[in-house]
């Protein structure tokens, strides 16, 4: 964010307005922040929080750490292995590394496009157009939809041999693709309805949109800004926070997706959609191995760790916060 | 007159990318009214046999219970669950917003951190904890976790929003004679409505759509939201009918699209309508 | 410094705090146990001392299936509680889906049903993990003469005790469009063999690119090709002491079947078999007609025929195919489900009253008619088949099918993660990934390494 502003301020003076407001916002909040002291009437607000933490979260939390060094299998009385879990999982399994590769192709694919199209539709539908409500609505349908038995069969007819997909594509003569049965091209395809359900995306961007102080753009306005302009120096900067959480939940669920791969192609073909999450469900609800599962998802866990403190350091980069960041 | 042109550039964009988000939905409408093979056989909409009763038919339900007993049950479910996340959350995440305190970042790792573990994997233990407590088969497996806040993803989200509404007004309302308290009564959650409203929806559709937890912790049929009502008569070797599944999954949205259409408005009078200045 | 000295000592309080938690609930579902085998214990004290009134109980049922099961089931229950008054069953019913992971759920939770409805090849993986059903020969309650003695000791019967009563009876049988057959000019009496089936399908689709001979999915495959394999061997796909009952040689020759089938247009490529596997119904080409025969239990029978768009089409049963110089059969027959009584129940005995109610009294019989499959026990069969529920194909089929029986499958063949790597090893034939005997390595290599597993376990 510094750099962008410090960009556009060298560009020209009739940026000077916005940037001298965004950043004496800025420093007035810094200066007062760093004043403050411990204000221990915060613990009243986390309470709920707090409390739901040690009844309901830390419990299972600490079990499936302590069950993933177990040959725990649900029925069975559990007896303790060592790392034995985690050392098979390295040495043992061919599923494990394979389905953890294919795990982060479809991380990689499925989340930039899903937030690239949200931000996109979104800032369409925050223009003032009629119907736009009735748009909006349209747009969200198929995250309502989620994972039910009506989108396991349309995608099938979308993408088969015969389906829709390939006649349109053979009007341009390309010729016929199996999308969801060619086991080199049906990962996409499974990314692709992911990105299809970009409806909780889109809705915070559009929340966020909103909460933009329209004073800003009518400053610029008035200083003769381009659109594409406004967009690089008012919007997308002060959309960060909310591009900032779309990029870590989007992360963490992809790195856990199960439904999509689970109702339509099973993991299959192949087993080039076994996706983590769908070895892990396997593992613990089908083969009873929970403690193996357990150990499984503590190295997900950990990876999912390591991929939001990256994001989160380097968010502090580029990431804009109107409460002058002080956290 | 680029306005003009901008707006019908917007408009067929939209057009075009709304058939292809809405055409499921439609084929499930129409799918509703076609026979089993049809289902199965076609991609187009128009039925060439029309089945006219597939939603008197699907409404009474297999056994005893018809639908308006499982959209009784969903609402009992998720309408509690909703406002209690709400709540909760909106007060968790000023608390982490607005004010510094004794391992704030600690506490706030933990938030995202109980986000991380898949939920498979702490099913059993949680299964375990709900059946000390007396809990199983009843909903407050569902709203006591939610009124004390374990819904991570919101708390994280409203922070978001909360940090992105800037500190001088707090700080103005405080020279006004407001405590923490009515600040975020007065000021910050009028300003959060976008968000508040985001969270509620979610938590809605998410509720109402879950199966896997509502599957493990609901037994009695006469309990069953419509999640495990839709997957009811789903057998392996029993001949399914279809259309009536697609009539009561049609149903099933009508609740979440409405909710979504009439709340949408409140991401349209964020700060931009009601004006910072207050 | 102080920083690293607050987060030690706060991990320290969530530590011990968890310590607390796991404490009390490791404790809880122990005495939760001990109280319902307390209970139970009490209860068979009551029911042993005959003259003691009727007790009011209250039992939970689970089961899954489609409408027709839950209505006659339900029906069923109205009947028998009408008749004892002192009994009241709590139905818990749903889809098949996720009522696998719900069972384990409960019976690690202890809050399992009293009666449940198992599938049989559940029953080696469950009773393996512990002692969870109640031996039914134990049972003075339930009158075991209508049923074959000797399907119950080898299908039904592990580790000496009886898990659970069979519903139904099912064994693997074909189903063909006659229709379709006669346009073909094949015979309605032709008698399959592994090999004419690939050498018709191979005509059939030459005649028209658009029509195959077969509809198998995955599991299908498993079965023809562990058919082939054991017909040559004679012993069990997986012997009961953890080894392979079979060789390279003879592997071989099982995946051969699949890339045969496969090459010569018997069977639907598998990039487009795929999308529909394990609802093959559900395939756009079956539905159209453009798959003439399907393998299946016969309990499928009417779920298959009815998805087909002409409904002008007929359909009828043959067998599935054995070889004259078969060693053993490879036709597999089994319990359509198993109905079995909770071991922590605190109401066994009233649980075996209802369940004996259930396969003797004629009027259950009538009720239940074949919701189940073809009902397990002789007077069941003729019961409903002189009062015409019975559908006469399904009847032959089932009979055929146990007629040809091989050995029942044991447990080791049926462990759900061996039966995870055979999915992926006719997955690499199907495609052309791997070639019969490449894959045959990869099976066999990958086999050795989860048996030797799967007998540490033991």
């Amino acid at each position: 964010m510094i750099i962008l502003l410090n960009k556009s301020k060298r560009r020209g003076s009739h940026q000077m307005n916005i940037d001298v407001a965004l950043k004496s916002q800025k420093a007035a909040s810094k200066t007062k922040a760093v004043r403050k002291k411990y204000q221990y009437v915060a613990f009243l607000y986390i309470a709920p929080w707090l409390i739901g933490l040690f009844v309901f979260q830390l419990y299972p939390f600490i079990a499936s750490f302590i069950y993933s060094f177990t040959d725990f299998t649900m029925l069975k009385k559990p007896s303790f292995v060592g790392l034995k879990n985690y050392i098979d999982l390295f040495t043992k399994d061919q599923l494990f590394l394979q389905s953890l590769k294919i795990t982060f192709i479809y991380v990689i694919i499925a989340v930039p496009l899903k937030l690239a199209f949200a931000l996109f539709i979104a800032m369409i539908l925050n223009i003032k157009l009629r119907f736009v409500n009735f748009f909006r609505t349209v747009y969200y349908m198929p995250s309502i939809l989620g994972g039910s038995v009506a989108v396991a069969v349309l995608w099938r007819f979308l993408f088969m041999r015969e389906g829709l997909v390939n006649k349109v594509t053979s009007i341009f003569h390309i010729p016929a693709v199996d999308w969801l049965g060619n086991p080199k091209i049906a990962l996409y395809t499974i990314s692709l309805l992911t990105v299809w359900q970009f409806g909780s995306s889109m809705v915070l961007f559009l929340a966020g949109l909103k909460n933009i102080p329209s004073e800003l753009y009518e400053a610029a306005r008035v200083d003769g800004a381009s659109k594409p302009r406004m967009f690089v120096t008012i919007t997308l900067p002060l959309l960060t926070p909310i591009v900032f959480f779309n990029l870590i939940m989007q992360m963490v669920h992809a790195f856990q997706e199960f439904t999509g791969a689970f109702v339509v192609t099973n993991g299959g073909p192949a087993k080039a959609t076994y996706l983590y999450g769908l070895m892990l469900y396997q593992n613990g609800f089908q083969f009873f191995k929970m403690g193996y599962a357990s150990a499984q998802s503590w190295i997900l866990f950990a990876i999912i760790m390591l991929m939001t403190m990256l994001v989160f350091k380097s968010s502090e980069y580029w990431t804009f916060y109107e409460d002058g960041g002080d956290f | 007159m680029k306005v003009r042109v901008q707006n019908i550039i917007a408009y067929i964009l939209l057009t075009l990318l709304g058939i292809v988000m809405v055409y499921p939905l439609l084929w499930l409408v129409a799918s509703s009214f076609k026979t089993n093979q049809e289902i199965f056989a076609t991609i187009g909409l128009i039925p060439k046999k029309w089945v006219l009763d597939s939603y008197a038919q699907g409404w009474k339900g297999s056994g005893q219970y018809t639908y308006t007993t499982f959209f009784l049950n969903t609402f009992m479910l998720v309408v509690p669950t909703v406002i209690a996340s709400i709540v909760s959350s909106v007060s968790v995440a000023y608390g982490f917003a607005r004010f510094k305190f004794p391992f704030k970042k600690v506490l706030f790792a933990l938030v995202i951190a109980t986000l991380m573990l898949p939920n498979a994997i702490i099913i059993i233990p949680k299964y375990i904890l709900f059946k000390n407590f007396g809990w199983l088969n009843t909903y407050l497996t569902f709203w006591i976790p939610a009124l004390f806040a374990t819904y991570s993803f919101f708390i994280f989200m409203l922070v978001q929003f909360l940090r992105g509404i800037p500190r001088e007004l707090d700080e103005s309302a405080i020279i006004d004679g407001c405590n923490s308290f009515t600040i975020l009564i007065r000021i910050l959650i009028p300003l959060a409505k976008p968000a508040l409203f985001s969270v509620g929806i979610f938590q809605f559709i998410w509720r109402w759509n879950d199966f896997f937890n509502v599957l493990v912790y609901i037994n009695s049929v006469s309990k069953f939201p419509l999640a495990l009502a839709l997957r009811m008569s789903i057998d392996i070797t029993d001949v399914v009918a279809w259309n009536r599944l697609m009539a009561m999954s049609v149903l099933t949205m009508v609740p979440p699209i409405l909710i979504f259409f009439f709340a949408q408005k409140y991401f349209v009078e964020g700060i931009a309508t009601t004006g910072l200045k207050g | 410094m102080k920083r690293a000295m607050r987060l030690i000592s706060t991990l320290c309080i969530i530590s011990i705090l968890a310590t607390l938690f796991i404490g009390c609930a490791k404790e809880a579902p122990k005495t939760g146990t001990d109280s319902t085998q307390q209970a139970a214990a009490d209860n068979k004290d009551k029911t042993d001392k005959k003259d003691a009134a009727p007790k009011n109980v209250t039992m939970r049922f689970s089961w899954w299936g489609g409408d027709s099961r839950h209505k006659a089931t339900l029906a069923a229950i109205e009947a028998y509680t009408k008749k004892n008054p002192h009994v009241k069953i709590e139905a818990e019913y749903g889809g098949f889906d996720g009522y696998f992971q719900k069972l384990t759920t409960q019976l690690a939770g202890g809050t399992a049903p009293d009666i449940m409805q198992v599938d049989q090849p559940w029953l080696p993986s469950l009773t393996s993990q512990g002692d969870l059903f109640v031996d039914i020969n134990t049972l003075k309650e339930i009158d075991l003469s209508a049923f074959d003695k000797k399907f119950l000791d080898s299908q039904l019967t592990i580790g000496g005790k009886l898990q659970g009563l069979p519903t139904g009876l099912i064994g693997i049988t074909m189903f063909y469009n006659k229709t379709a057959f006669e346009k073909f000019g094949i015979s309605a009496d032709t008698q399959w063999t592994f090999d004419n089936l690939i050498e018709i399908g191979k005509q059939v689709h030459e005649k028209d690119k658009n029509i195959y001979l077969l509809n198998l999915d995955i599991n299908k495959y498993d079965w023809i090709m562990k058919a082939i394999v054991k017909e040559k061997t004679g012993e069990q796909w997986v012997k009961d002491d953890y080894t392979l009952g079979f060789d390279k040689a003879i592997l071989v020759e099982g995946l051969t079947w699949i890339k045969k089938a496969v090459d010569s247009g018997a069977v639907q490529p598998f990039e487009e078999m795929i999308l529909y596997d394990k609802k093959a119904e559900t395939n756009p080409k079956w539905v159209n007609g453009e798959l003439l025969m399907n393998i299946n239990w016969p309990s499928s029978f009417e779920r298959f025929t009815e998805s087909v768009a002409n409904k002008d089409a007929k359909w009828d049963v043959t067998a599935f195919p054995i070889s004259k110089d078969a060693k053993k059969s490879g036709v597999i027959t089994r319990a359509a489900q198993v109905m079995c009584i909770n071991k922590n129940s605190a109401n066994i005995s009233e649980a075996a009253k209802f369940i004996n109610w259930m396969f003797n009294d004629d009027e259950a019989i009538l009720i239940l008619e074949d919701v189940r499959g073809v009902p397990a026990t002789e007077k069941a069969r003729k019961m409903l088949t002189d009062s015409k529920k019975l559908d006469e194909r399904i009847v032959r089929a089932t009979e055929v099918a146990i007629k040809n029986s091989g050995d029942p499958e044991n447990g080791p063949t049926n462990d759900p993660e061996l039966l995870e790597i055979d999915r992926d090893i006719i997955q690499k034939v199907g495609y052309g990934q791997l070639t019969p005997e490449k894959a045959a390595d990869e099976l066999i290599q990958r086999y050795t390494e989860k048996l030797a597993e799967l007998k540490a376990k033991k």
